[in-house]
Order: C-alpha cells, then structure tokens, then sequence
C-alpha cells in the first residue's frame, strides 16, 4: 500500500508565518501538498470551533502558525490562540480522536524556511498517529 | 526663478529604513519626494539582517518598500547618485545621475539619509581578520545566520563548513578610539546586536557556546535590559575584557584568545570562530555630498545637527535623519525620520493632501464587499502635558497652521527641563526652554490650558473629543490627533543616607543647586558622583539612559571649573553611547576617576562626626577598598513613571510593568500609540535626554500631519461587529480585546464597536460566548466553509 | 449569575449514545455568561458528540439551537416544532433550563450538558466564585456585605474558627477565608463591634429543609400566564 498522506489544514496569520511562506517560495522550497493554508486576519481569530470543524470534515491534522513570542501584531492573539490550542487538544482527546493532532507553532518571518519545517514535521507527526479515526 | 519656495517637493537622498520613513510620512502629508538611492534596492541595512532586536521587524521591511514603490507621491531613483546641487533654502535645483542618464530636478527641502557604512576592519592587523577566515563581521555573520543565505540558516564556519560550537564575539571594533583607525564615538547598537546574534544562535542550536567580549554593555533603551536579562538566561556568556590576541590554534582552524580576567588574570581560550562587532561609520559619499553642500559635519564625521534641533543641519533646508545623523538603532531612525517631516512642513508650510483609503494591512479574501465610510477631520491637535516634548510637537503643528491645546496639570509650561542646567554637550537648558516657553505662549494658534487634566476623552483618529477640567470650568476639545508627552519623574532615593545628609543629593537636587548656588562647588575638594541609583536592579529592570551621561558632563563642568577638585564616578555599566563617548574620554583624560561597582558590592556611605561623609567601594581592579571623603555625593536616581494610569485608560493606550507607555505593537511604529491617531513623545515612553524628547515631540508632530493634512479619513473596512440581537452584554469582548475597543453601555445593555477604532483581529470575535459578533471577511461561516472546501477537493 | 460547568464529553455521549436525532439547546442568559452553554459552547459540544458518536460507527442527527433564557415558557415554546422532530434533548442550560424542557415536553428525554454549580460571580474573567447559596433569610448586613455561609467552608455565623491562617482557609490555601474577609470590611466600616456580638443559631426554615421552596406575589401573580 502507498504511504499514507495525510491531509492538514493549516490556520495562518497573514503577519510573520504568510511573510514566511514567501521566503520560503523565494527560496525555492515547496510547501508540501497535503497542507493546505487558511489564512486569518490575527491567530487570535483561530476558534475552537474552526479546529474541531476542520477535523471533522475529514482533516487528519490542523496546526495554528502564529507569530513568534512577543510579536503579534495585536499584542497577544498568538497566547490567546494557544490556550484554545489546549482546549481542543484535551476535548480531541477525550473524544477518542487524539489531541496530538492539533498543534501551534510560532514562527517570525526571519526564520523563513520555518514554515516549511513546521509543514513536514506536522505531517510526519500526522502520518505517524495514521488518518483520522473519523475518515477511517 | 523667483525666491518662492517650492512648497510641494523634497528629496531624500538615501532608502534605508529613515529615508523610506521620512518619504512615506512627507508622502501622507502630501508633498511629493524624489527618493534617491545609490544601490539597486531599498531597505538600506536591514534587510541584510537576521532578526532585529528588540523585537524583530524583518517582516514589515518589504511591506515598507512596497509602499514607497507603490505610493503615487514618491519617485524611488534606483541605482542614483546626486552629482550636484545648486540653489537655496526653498528652491534647490539638483541633478541626480542614474545608470544612463541625468535627471534635473527642483526640490524645496533636501534629507540627507544615507546612513552608515559598517567598519571595515581588514586594513588592520590588530583584528588579525584578513588573516584568518573565520573570523568574519557581524555583518557577515548575520548573512550567513540568515535562511536565504548559503546554508539556509544553518550556521558554517568559512574555513571549513563545520557546524561551529564555541564562538566569540569582540565588541568595539572600530568603535571608541580602541585601536588605530577606529572613530572615538560608541556606535550604540553593536551591544545589543550582538547579544541579538548570539541569543538567536542559542535558540537554534542551544548547545553552541557563545561568549561576548565587552567593555561596558549598552543596553540603555527601551526593553533592553531585559533583553540583556533573557539572553543571560539563555546562557550568553558576558566576559568584560578586552582581547589582546587572537592566535590560530596550529594544526586546526580554530583561533586562541588571550584576554585579561577580572581579576588581571591572562586567560586563553579557543574558539571555532570570532565575530567583529564592527562599528557604523557615516557612509563615505554621503558625507563627500554633506561637505559639497556646506554641511557641517561632527568630530566623527556624522553630519551635525543645530543645539536642541535634532535633524537640522547647518544649512537651512538641508535636514539630516538616520544613522548618518550619528550612529542609531532602527527605532531611533524612524523616529528620527519622522521628526525631520515635521521639521519640513513647519519650514515649508503644509500641502493639502487627499483623503486616501485607509492602509488596512488585511487582505480580504471573501468577494464581500468592504465598506469604507469617509469622516471629515477635525485638523486640531490635542497635546497632554507642556513640558520639552509637548511644547515641541503643538509648536511644529502650529507653525503649519494647525490650531493645538496644550493641557498641563502644573502651573506653568516646562516640565522636568525647568530643572535641568545643561545638556550632555553643554548646551545651555534654560535658554533654550525660555525661548520655547515664550514662543508656545505667543503663538496664535496655541491655546494653553495650565492646572488642567483631562477627564474624558471618546471617538478615534480625526475625530476626538475630550473633556479638559481645572479647578473653575471644564470645557471639550474636538481633536484629529492627541499627543500624550506627559514626562516622568525622578525618585527620590531610599539608600545611601539620602534625606538623612545635607549633602546627599539626587541630580536634580544638583542641578537645582548648580543654578541656584554654584558657589558650592567652589569650596568642595572631593565629589563623588553615584550611577544607577534604583535602575536596573529588583522591581525596576530598566536603564535610565540618561544618568551616566549626566554625571560625566557634571564631573568635566567641574573639573574646569576647579581642575583640583577629586571626582568619582562610582558605576556599574557607563553608558555613553554613541558621541556622549568624547565627553567620557574626555572626563579620563581631565582626571575623573571612573570605579566599577558590582551589585553584590555596592558602595557604602556612611556619616562620620559632624556630618562628614564616608564613601567605600571596593576597586576591582586593585582588588582593595576605597576609601572616599567627599563633600557632597550626587546620586543618579531612577527615573520611574509618574503615574499614567488614567490617561492610559482614557486614550486606550497600554502601560508597560514599569508604568511607561507602550508603543503600537505594528511594528517600525515606536512613537504610535495602540489606538490609531495617539502618539506617545519624551520620557512617558521611557527615559530619555532632552535631544531625544525634542526628536520623539517633533516625530509625533510628524505622524500627526498624515492625519491633519487630510480633508477626510476612512473607517471601517476590515472590522468587527456586534449583532445587538445576539449579544447579552456579558463583557468578555470588552475584557478580550488588546486595544480597549469595545464597549458595553450600561444603559444600552449591548456591546458596541467603534468601526474607527476596531483593528479587525477577530480576537473578539473567537471569544465571544454568544456568537453576536462578526468581522468581515473572516465569520464563522467563511473560515469553516472554506476550511470545508479545502478538504473536499 | 447562575455558574455551571460543562460535563466530560463521555457522560454526555453515554447519555444520548441510544438515540438518533438530538437537539442541543443552549440558553442565552447565565451559562452564555459563564461561558458553559450559549451559543458558541453549544456548537463545540454539539461537534464534539458527532465526533465522539462517529468513532462509535454511529451517524446521529445532531442539530444544534440557544434560545434567550431556557426557563421561561414563552421562549422554550418557541423550540415546539424543532424538537417534535427529534428523539432526545441535550440542554446546555442550568439545571432549572433542563426541568422547564422537561416539563414542557414529555415525551421527550431531555439530558443535562451541564452541571449547574452555584450562585457566583466572575473574579477574574475565566475564574468563578461562589458567593450566595439562596438560604432565603440575608443576613450580609451583618457581615460587612460578605456572607459567611457562602464563603466561610463551615459556613460559620461565629467565626473565624482557628484554621485561618494568613487570610486563607484551611481547607484549602486557595481559598479566602471568608471571615477574614469579613474582620478586615468591618475593620474598615468601623463597625468591629458587630464581630464581637455572639449570633444565635440561625433559623434555617427559609434554607430548602422544607422541601421546594415558593414565592407566590399576589400583586403580580396572573393566572393565565402562558
Ligand atoms: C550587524 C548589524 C546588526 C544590526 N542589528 C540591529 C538590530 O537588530 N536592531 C536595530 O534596531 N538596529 C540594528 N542595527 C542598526 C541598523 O542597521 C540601523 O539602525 C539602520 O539600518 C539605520 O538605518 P538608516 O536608514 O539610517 O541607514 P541604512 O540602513 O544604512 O540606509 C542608508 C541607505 O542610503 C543609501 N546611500 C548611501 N549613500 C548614498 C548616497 N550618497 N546617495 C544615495 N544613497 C545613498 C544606502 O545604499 C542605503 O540604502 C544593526 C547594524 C549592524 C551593522
Ligand atoms: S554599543 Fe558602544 S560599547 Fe557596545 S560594542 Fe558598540 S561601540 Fe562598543
Ligand atoms: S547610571 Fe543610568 S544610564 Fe548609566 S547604566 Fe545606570 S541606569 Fe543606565
Ligand atoms: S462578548 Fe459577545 S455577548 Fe459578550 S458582550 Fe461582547 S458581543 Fe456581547
Ligand atoms: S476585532 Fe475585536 S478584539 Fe480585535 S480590535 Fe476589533 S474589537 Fe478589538
């Protein structure tokens, strides 16, 4: 059987994380396909809501890439992202489909081929828990 | 040609950060620009970096450009140099020479902002660089740290390509009369750009060992001590010394430095490769070009600048912004940049500009239309509190025609400069403040309210109103911007017998005695002068900046005063950055004497009979104590926040821990509030001199023009809404939002968001429990449908 | 306010495992305040139960609604046509919600998303305290405006008792002690002399000992309410 390709949904602030995608195509690094990018106004706009709907339609994985500590463009919608991060992380688990499968990463535009890592290393991750129980 | 001044066009010479700030503010208040720039891009040095401290910008620099180079007002000559210029004040006729041809053209002002040159040390042996390849400048080094370098941000040391695990930083390099070829000036940034590169290091490779050799940290600006605090933390190895030798280490490419400890003791050590903090040098056409025009230039060859008027230069409708104003950071640039638009407008009048969209930073990705609703602007300025800053900004606008209110809470205009006799440079303070004061006062177009504060302060940029009371009537203001350079205060010390000896003072009760009774100082045999009284240790993490400068230009006013007079400085970092370095080179060479103090060993005073005082501090470099008996102990106290929290509230702007304001967390904004159309001027920022309070004054006036010079602003677009239907008043959107925008009226029972104020996170949006509220482009329904059509394809 | 808390995801899904069309209802007043059922907690539970049925092999119908106040007739009416088509009700309300659907519709199971906790308030946003447990006679005139049955873990009139301890409580150092609480707002209202007076044992018959509790206003009360 082919190798199992796991499909993300990627919610991503236009700020630092969208600069990066730039400096990573300007580097002529490719995004991996399976990822597929949301792209909202501040992380803080990312709701529980949004990451569980993501996984219920069938995402095997959903990460948030928000700017790095200290350095959100509304002073602290990344924080604010990330403790609903845990929250849905607790409720996946508690589900029965994984909390693992949510994650956020921080990242500023500097570290451009950041957003590429975090891509692969998101994937790898996903590939290792396998698809979602839902769409098994 | 006539005498008239040519109002409407200014040329910038040099697109660094300062000359794509300076272009973009003259461009919003509607003059046109010619921006000349000499290399093939825009951005100047920043692009060339890895990260910026204290927070990193890289992101914003390309937007910046892209604004230059799209912005209608601004002409961005690439590859251009400016050959000559003629004419005069008002009216200059330059010829600027590009690749293929010479271009004429007419400009009523000219800024010079080409920035530095990093110190090129290869024609010296003392850094033995050109020797040996691994050792590389900082400029190199932040190269190859970046990702779309070589390496892709994987850190290789030349000779080799191997992974480095030890590195060394050397500060100063071509800094502070080190060595031969060096300026005397401190070149300010290499401190922190150096615990920058080492701190990011660690926190790609945490095993990596980085050690920075120094001399005296300069982490005086805003954040910086924590900075300094973090990267500690992180294991950044800070070793006061200076390097004699750097050795190869033979059969490797690995280099041996020698260096005296602490204690004297020779020490070696041996890294995989060593970075050259090099300093910033003015860069060499620009200062041909300042020379060509009859611009002065100061003993480090930075283009000088008037007393108390930061970006003018000697030649009137030249104006000088930038690290070629002398060696600065990036927000000191841009603030700089700014300060010079303000300075133009006031020489050559405004321009009326048009209303134009507003710069919604947000892409909409939805086809739903985005509605914008054009508010006219109230073209008055609303400044809060008459001290340097203060003064300096409602009179800037003023010249232009704008009418400001100026509200003070003291009875009389001056703030902290009342007290201050003489700037670092020696400049005199009182003149200079008794000629503001009476102009302030006699301008028509300034309306001063003393014994006032404000009580009430509603709407959003261009469209202010506050309430101003004072003990008799209370009346409101309608204002497009407010301006808040309400200052700090100095402490009053706990320690060191302060309040308990007559003759322990803190510097103003100093200065207050050097104008009121300098006979004093006559008498006195010894001084001591104490730094950091209260600053950068327990609750207070900050450096007050000013106080090291302060107290070596006393020590030199009192050493010529009376050349037998003993004076020590007891410190714990001397922090005379950038030119303030000659007056420190200056007090050694008149016979200061300079003692290092540490936290764990801070100097005692004590009373001896009748009054006398006592002062020991142990020497470490003699390894013994001193014993002092001075006539008269200065202490150079905190200076602390005076209390803004009212007016924080009122205008919606966020306190830092320690009380100062905190600037627009948009990034290259450092005097924008965090509500649109609010500047922040002088030391209610942060600690500051009063050169750097004039610059941030005239800056916000700067700012402020963008918005005066318009007929109409735009508002909306991209923003949030409540559905009053839905909403049950239950305050978390008011709790949630960082800036302070939405509000639950008792009497409506509902939330409501101002449109002009909103800045369209959706952070509210997200925390909502009820679901009442919406942002364009970005509801529920279109982050979840399209997430859905992702997945589905 | 009324503070309840939302229930494991498990408890729920055990509860509503058997049926196939659920209605969750949540209710715009309290729990929308405290965040454990408005609108908003309505759809995360509702999401959530479709996830967890799915792993089961299950494909429930599971919709989704949040009306103003769920105790109140008028607006639980309104839910009539909606939940005549469904098996079982989900209330995300406080306990009271969850009785009005149950009385409303009887031959619907109607189960709790929540469990209601107290009376309370918000200290911080996101952190909630109990602050009145309804014992029907209010005594916090004597107390400084703090009450001692709510606050006080042993809910003494007489206190404090000798467990506290730097201004907190020995039952857990997380807590206040309630009487210290009380000492230092009397303290400040100059009336300390009211600590000093020994209370009688407090007449508990207005506290639920008597069963339901009711309050019938004659110049209100209209019979043909709803
Ligand atoms: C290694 C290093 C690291 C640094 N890190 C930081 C940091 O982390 N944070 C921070 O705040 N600061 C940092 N700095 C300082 C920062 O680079 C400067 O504050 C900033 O670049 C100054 O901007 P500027 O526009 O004045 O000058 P520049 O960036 O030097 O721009 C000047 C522009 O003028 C052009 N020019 C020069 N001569 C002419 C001429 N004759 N005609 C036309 N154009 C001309 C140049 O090509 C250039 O584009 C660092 C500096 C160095 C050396
Ligand atoms: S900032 Fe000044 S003291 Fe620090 S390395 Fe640069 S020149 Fe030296
Ligand atoms: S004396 Fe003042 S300027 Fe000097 S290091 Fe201390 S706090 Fe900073
Ligand atoms: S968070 Fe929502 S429900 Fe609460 S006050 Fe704001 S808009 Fe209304
Ligand atoms: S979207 Fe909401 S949280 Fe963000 S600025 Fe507007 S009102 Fe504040």
């Amino acid at each position: 059987m082919a190798e199992f390709e796991p499909k993300l949904i990627a919610f991503c602030c236009i700020n630092c994380p969208s600069s990066s995608v730039t400096v990573c195509e300007s580097m002529g690094m490719s995004i991996p396909t399976n990822v597929e990018v949301v792209r909202v106004p501040c992380t803080g706009r990312v709701d529980i809501l949004h990451l569980l709907k993501a996984i219920e339609s069938g995402a095997d994985g959903v990460y948030v890439a928000g700017c790095s500590d200290g350095n959100c463009q509304f002073t602290d919608g990344n924080v604010k992202a990330n403790r609903r991060i845990e929250r849905v992380k607790k409720l996946l688990d508690e589900i029965g489909v994984g909390g693992q499968r949510v994650e956020m990463y921080r990242m500023s535009a500097a570290m451009g081929p950041r957003f590429a890592e975090v891509a692969r290393e998101m994937t790898e991750r996903v590939r290792g828990l396998g698809p979602s129980p839902l769409r098994r | 040609m006539s005498n008239e001044k040519i109002v409407g066009s200014v040329m910038v010479v040099g697109g660094g950060i300062a000359g794509m700030q300076a272009a973009l503010d003259l461009a919003n208040a509607g003059y046109s620009v010619y921006l000349v720039e000499k290399s093939s891009s825009i951005g100047g040095m920043i692009p060339q970096l890895h990260r910026t401290y204290p927070i990193c910008i890289c992101c914003k620099i390309d937007s910046r450009g892209v604004e230059c180079l799209s912005n209608p007002n601004i002409k961005v000559l690439l590859d251009s140099e400016v050959i000559e210029v003629n004419g005069e004040s008002g009216n200059f006729q330059a010829v600027v020479r590009d690749k293929d041809r010479t271009i004429n053209l007419n400009a009523g002002a000219i800024v010079l902002s080409a920035g530095f040159e990093p110190f090129d040390p290869s024609g010296y042996d003392t850094y033995a660089y050109a020797q040996f390849p691994n050792i590389v400048t900082s400029v190199e080094l932040e190269a190859l740290q970046k990702p779309t370098g070589t390496n892709q941000g994987i850190l290789r040391r030349p000779s080799d390509n191997k992974e480095p695990e030890k590195i060394a930083w050397l500060q100063c390099v071509g800094s502070r009369d080190i060595n031969q070829g060096d300026t005397g000036a401190c070149s300010t940034v290499c401190c922190m750009y150096a615990l920058k590169e080492a701190l990011n290091i660690k926190d790609a490779r945490p095993r990596i060992e980085v050690s920075i050799f120094y001399m005296d940290l300069r982490a005086h600006g805003k954040g910086f001590e924590n900075y300094t605090n973090q990267a500690l933390a992180k294991g950044v190895r800070l070793i006061r010394s200076r390097v004699h030798t750097i050795d190869p280490v033979p059969g490797s490419d690995d280099l041996r430095i020698q260096y005296g400890d602490e204690h004297g003791h020779l020490q070696t050590e041996s890294y995989d490769m060593v970075v050259l903090s090099v300093g910033l040098k003015p860069a060499r056409d620009a200062v041909a070009l300042a020379e060509k025009l009859g611009v002065n230039l100061d003993t480090n060859h930075f283009v000088q600048t008037r007393p108390f008027e930061p970006t003018t230069t000697s030649v009137p409708g030249i104006f000088v912004c930038g690290a070629l104003n002398g060696p600065m950071d990036i927000s000191n640039a841009v603030t700089n940049a700014s300060a010079v638009v303000s300075q133009i407008g006031a020489y050559l009048g405004p321009t009326a500009s048009p209303s134009k969209a507003k710069p919604s930073e947000i892409l909409n990705i939805s086809a739903e239309p985005i509605n914008f609703m054009d508010v006219p602007v109230k073209k008055q300025a609303l400044v809060v509190g008459g001290g340097v800053a203060g003064m300096e900004s409602a009179l800037t606008l003023a010249k232009q025609g704008y009418p400001v209110t100026i509200v003070e809470k003291n009875n009389q205009l001056g703030g902290h400069a009342l007290f201050v006799s003489k700037t670092w440079q020696g400049y005199c303070v009182p003149d200079y403040l008794m000629r503001l004061i009476n102009e302030v006062s006699n301008h028509p177009k300034i309306e001063i309210h003393l014994e006032s504060e404000i009580v009430k302060n509603s709407g959003y940029v261009g469209n202010f109103k506050s309430a101003i009371r004072n003990s008799q009537s209370a009346i409101t203001v309608e204002h497009g911007v407010t301006i808040l350079a309400t200052g700090a205060e100095i402490t009053k010390p706990t320690e060191y017998l302060y309040g308990q000896n007559p003759n322990v003072w803190n510097w103003s009760d100093f200065d207050e005695q050097m104008i009121n009774d300098p006979g004093v100082f006559e008498q006195a045999k010894t001084a001591v002068f104490i730094q950091c009284v209260g600053s950068r240790e327990n609750e207070r993490q900050y450096c007050s900046k000013l106080c090291c400068s302060f107290a070596v230009r006393k020590a030199i006013d009192l050493k010529t005063k009376n050349p037998e007079m003993n004076i020590y400085v007891l410190y714990r970092e001397m922090r005379t950055y950038g030119d303030r370095e000659d007056i420190y080179k200056q007090a050694r060479l008149l016979g200061v004497m300079f003692i290092r103090y540490t936290l764990e060993n801070k100097p005692e005073v004590c009373e001896k009979d009748e009054g006398i005082l006592g002062v020991t501090i142990h020497d470490h470099v003699l390894d013994l104590p001193v014993i002092i008996e001075p006539d008269f102990i200065c202490l150079q106290s905190a200076i602390v926040s005076q209390g803004s929290e009212k007016l924080a509230k009122l205008f919606k702007v966020a306190l830092d821990k320690d009380g100062f304001f905190v600037e627009s967390p948009a990034k290259l904004k450092p005097i924008d509030a965090m509500t649109e159309g609010v500047f922040l001027a002088g030391m209610d920022l942060s600690p500051k001199s009063i050169e750097e309070s004039i610059a941030q004054g005239q800056a916000a006036a700067g700012r402020a023009m963008g918005i005066l010079s318009r007929s109409t602003i735009q508002v909306g677009g991209v923003v949030a809404k409540v559905d009053e239907e839905k909403c049950v008043g239950c305050l978390t959107c008011v709790r949630m939002c960082p800036f302070q925008v939405p509000i639950v009226d008792p009497n409506q029972r509902v939330a409501s968001i101002e449109p002009g104020l909103c800045r369209g996170c959706g952070i509210c949006v997200s925390e909502c429990p009820g679901k009442a509220i919406s942002v364009v482009g970005f509801s529920d329904q279109q982050l979840i449908a399209r997430t859905e059509s992702l997945l589905y394809s | 306010m009324i503070i309840a808390e939302q229930k494991p995801i498990q408890e729920i899904k055990a509860m509503i495992a058997s049926y196939q069309k659920i209605l969750v209802v949540g209710c715009g007043t309290c729990v929308t305040v405290c965040m454990a059922g408005g609108e908003k907690e309505v759809g995360i539970i509702a999401t959530s139960l479709r996830m967890a049925l799915r792993l089961d092999g299950k494909k429930p119908e599971i919709t989704e609604d949040c009306i103003q106040r769920q105790c109140e007739w008028e607006f639980v009416d309104a839910l009539k046509d909606r939940i005549s088509k469904v098996d079982a009700i989900l209330s995300s309300a406080c306990g009271v919600g969850v009785q009005a659907l149950a009385e409303r519709f009887p031959d619907k199971p109607v189960y709790p998303a929540l469990n209601t906790t107290f009376m309370g308030m918000p200290e911080k946003h996101g952190l909630w305290i109990e602050t009145c447990r309804g014992c029907g006679s209010c005594e916090l005139g004597r107390f400084g405006g703090i009450c001692p049955i709510a606050r006080c873990s042993k809910g003494l009139l007489n206190g404090p008792c000798g467990g506290s301890q730097d201004g907190k409580c020995e039952v857990s150092k997380e807590m206040d002690c309630g009487w210290q609480l009380i000492y230092g707002r009397l303290k400040t209202l100059n009336q300390l002399d009211q600590v000093e007076e020994i209370l009688p044992p407090k007449d508990w018959s207005t506290d639920r000992d008597k069963g339901q509790r009711r309050i019938l206003r004659e110049d209100v009360y209209y019979e043909q309410t709803v």
